[in-house]
């Protein structure tokens, strides 16, 4: 697991169930090991967030229907076109 | 609507289509915090750091991504994190959150289209010149033409 946000991946996965129950079809808004707020849309936990924590370099929001980590690709990453290209 | 065009010429002012073959459709960028974050850090009399660069527009990323170094930069906060697929494996990825704010050719930083990115994956990319690109999650909301011809791209909001 990556550095970046491990505790609050962790305390999510860890009380997955009962936060599902609490809060179903939200985003959550986690700091450290404590949910500060659950919201319909990731738009709307992301700005609780920034105005929550101006300071801070981290802060999660997940969907509780989605905990695990998205999977994403990038063909011009992966394949370096064009980017790896001479100019 | 506002529209941003690039175009790639020779000195001599002729349309460049090996240099937009080469390089892709790149537009002036500016990354900052989200603006509620900005107006906190603005009443209490900092100032908004930034990050200046060069954005690819990338109809191959599904998602818009922002350089690591320039987050870290214009310090934007982690929101999430996400695995990143590649034909070798996959790796761990930081998604941000911030403002990428898209500079009109000619105009001045902090001026023309916005875009809120809630979850731009954070990668490696400074090393090619550009700290963002700019992904179809974004492009969704757009017209983008691409005018090979002419070697140059419009952006309309």
């Amino acid at each position: 697991m990556s550095k970046t946000l491990a505790a609050e991946r962790t305390y999510l996965k860890k009380n997955l169930e009962r936060l599902r129950r609490r809060y179903p079809g939200k985003y959550l808004l986690i700091k450290g090991s404590k949910v500060h707020g659950a919201y319909d849309t990731r738009e709307a936990g992301v700005l609780a967030g920034v105005q929550r924590f101006p300071d801070a370099r981290a802060f999660l929001v997940r969907s509780v229907d989605q905990p695990e980590d998205p999977v994403v690709s990038n063909p011009a990453l992966s394949l370096g076109v064009p980017l790896s290209c001479s100019s | 609507m506002l529209v941003l065009t690039g175009r790639a010429a020779t000195q001599d002012g002729k349309p460049d289509r090996a240099a937009l073959q080469a390089k892709g459709p790149l537009l002036q960028v500016s990354l900052s915090v989200l603006d509620p974050q900005a107006d906190i850090l603005t009443s209490r009399g900092e100032e908004i750091p930034f990050v200046s660069g060069l954005a690819l527009i990338d109809s191959g990323a599904s998602a818009t991504c922002i350089d690591d170094a320039a987050a870290v930069g214009a310090r934007l906060p982690a929101v999430d994190t996400a695995r990143m697929a590649s034909a070798s494996g996959s790796s761990d990825v930081s998604v941000y959150a911030g403002k990428i704010t898209l500079v009109q050719p000619g105009g001045s930083t902090g001026t023309g289209a916005v875009i809120n990115a809630h979850q731009a994956l954070g990668v490696n990319i400074r090393e090619q010149g550009i700290i963002a690109l700019i992904g179809r999650d974004t492009l969704s909301a757009c017209i983008l033409i691409y005018n090979g011809v002419e070697a140059q791209y419009t952006l309309a909001f």
